[in-house]
């Protein structure tokens, strides 16, 4: 078993990748609105579908540019209903005790569920990445499926954009000061406002962008929103609510968890990963990095 | 420039200030006295609506702020020190002076940090300190070089002697004087320190669970010895 040691590190960052991509917009809301977004998962389905019906739509999206496109597209899209869930839902809500929120994005998540059976039925369909990501490559014995080698770059390239989106420009560092004091942030004349709706509108793109990239290794059902939500939620708990260094961090060992508890207990998948889970909140509680806020 | 009639503040279910008329002019230099707890620091958020609920009226330049948010006020010209400075940790003190330039009114031109630094020189050295490695009396005057920013018309500090050695503070007092007559800036301040507020005002109001108990100048305030045992005196 551990002689296949490589293949078990490169699972673990497939998973790692494909968690941290959901986990992004997730700890992002939290870090500077300290708003848990039930609905996350919810808009990630949607996002698939999204993508998957501009995939074949046309022939001439069926080519790795075309599934890229339609999952920006995805994200555009899920960006938007974030700005609409924003004005509808967050803002009423800004002033009232947070458990309301709470139930409101459940109640959101419902909708979400809803609205895809509605829309796309309820049968179960099958999307396969474009073709120049069905390849696989090896090295010596460890197989490198060329889609997964995707989502490990995209996990990559959407950390290191909200990386130096945060940490490099000026609009980062704002959004950071939001973060840690919105009220003196009004008082030096920041519209704060306006900082939280663009923050829902790129969560909300986050989730909208990891179903479009994700969707290829998954069959398509109503029942998506779970599938990756309850490991992006435990990212974003180990990492340390709203940093998203935390949640990178968090995903990589999660992944290896899990990589290593599927290989060592196949008969129970995923069990190692709640025991890990209860683990590490037994030795910091707060998560990796607790900051409590965007990080 | 401020004009104050009839407010009321509550927070929650209490009600804080009773009834308070005011007026500012420009360039005006005014103290806010009175004990912990009579309202100075509600009066000071309540002006920006920044924390309590308020009743009454504000007007500013004539226009009348029922309603605005806090960064409009702000964007107005009026600029809040807070008792507990709220530096922003994460960035350097260069950039915490950066951020309050968001509140410069349009088609004015912001001070950039080093001309805010040449005026408060203690500011100088420690430019580019983070602002998690401050002490208090840097904090204070990082906070005050951040009020003045955004060139305010009206800048109010609340308790800025606090916690500062009194050397600091009658450096601090000579150079919010000195800010006040070249920008022709109107102070509101409130502080316990009755020297460092006569060093930097023309006059003053003394306020008394949440109403406003004396108003003149610092000559009427020493001709009344009474005022101070009554609404100071802890």
């Amino acid at each position: 078993m551990i002689a296949d040691l490589p293949s078990l590190l490169f699972n673990a960052l497939v998973w790692g990748m494909a968690t941290f991509l959901v986990a992004a917009g997730l700890t992002m809301i939290f870090g500077i609105l300290h708003v848990l977004n039930f609905s996350h998962g919810g808009f990630f389905m949607i996002g698939a579908y999204v993508a998957h019906s501009l995939t074949n739509w046309s022939a001439a999206m069926a080519n790795i540019w075309g599934f890229l496109a339609a999952s920006v597209l995805a994200g555009a899209v899920i960006g938007l209903v974030g700005l609409v869930v924003d004005r509808a839902v967050f803002r009423r809500l800004a002033h009232v005790d947070g458990a309301y929120v709470l139930v409101a994005t459940y109640a959101l998540l419902l909708v979400c569920n809803g609205f895809v059976k509605l829309v796309w039925g309820l049968n179960v369909v099958s999307a396969s990445p474009p073709p120049e990501l069905f390849e696989v490559s090896f090295i010596g014995n460890l197989v490198l499926p060329h889609y997964s080698l995707f989502v490990v770059v995209a996990g990559v390239v959407v950390f290191l954009a909200l990386e130096w989106l945060i940490n490099m420009t000026s609009v980062g560092r704002l959004i950071q000061a939001i973060a840690i004091d919105p009220w003196m942030a009004r008082l030096l004349g920041v519209n704060v406002g306006l900082i939280y709706s663009a923050t829902v509108i790129i969560g909300f793109a986050l989730a909208g962008l990891a179903g479009g990239l994700l969707v290829a290794n998954q069959s398509l059902s109503p029942d998506l929103a779970g599938i990756f939500i309850i490991q992006a939620f435990g990212v974003v708990i180990v990492g340390g609510m709203g940093s998203i260094r935390g949640a990178f961090l968090a995903a990589i060992l999660l992944g290896l968890v899990d990589s290593f508890g599927t290989a060592l207990l196949p008969q129970m998948p995923g069990v190692l990963f709640f025991v890990a889970l209860a683990a590490i909140l037994l030795v910091r509680p707060r998560g990796l990095i607790a900051s409590g806020r965007l990080s | 420039m401020l004009e104050v009639d009839g407010l009321d503040a509550f927070y929650g279910d209490s009600h804080i200030l009773h009834g308070i008329s005011l007026a500012i002019g420009p360039g005006e230099g005014v103290a806010l006295l009175g004990r912990n707890g009579a309202g100075k620091s509600t009066l000071l958020k309540a002006l920006m609506d920044a924390g309590p609920r308020v009743r009454g009226t504000i007007r500013f330049e004539d226009q009348d702020l029922t309603g605005e948010p806090t960064h409009r006020r702000a964007r107005r010209g009026i600029a809040l020190v807070p008792e507990d400075r709220r530096i922003f940790p994460h960035v350097s003190v260069t950039e915490n002076l950066e951020l309050a330039r968001h509140a410069c009114p349009p088609g004015l031109t912001p001070p950039t940090p080093q001309e805010v630094a040449a005026q408060f020189t203690l500011l100088q050295p420690i430019l580019d300190r983070r602002g998690d490695r401050l002490s208090g009396g840097q904090q204070q005057m990082v906070a005050v070089g951040r009020g003045l920013m955004a060139r305010p018309k009206l800048l109010m500090l609340d308790e800025p002697a606090e916690g500062l050695a009194p050397v600091i503070v009658e450096d601090m007092a000579r150079e919010i004087a000195a800010v006040r007559r070249r920008e022709n800036l109107a102070l509101l301040v409130t502080e316990q320190n009755i020297d460092f507020a006569r060093a930097c005002t023309d006059r003053l109001l003394i306020i008394d669970s949440g109403a406003i108990v004396f108003s003149g100048d610092w000559n009427a305030y020493d001709a009344a010895p009474d005022l101070e045992a009554r609404f100071l005196a802890v």
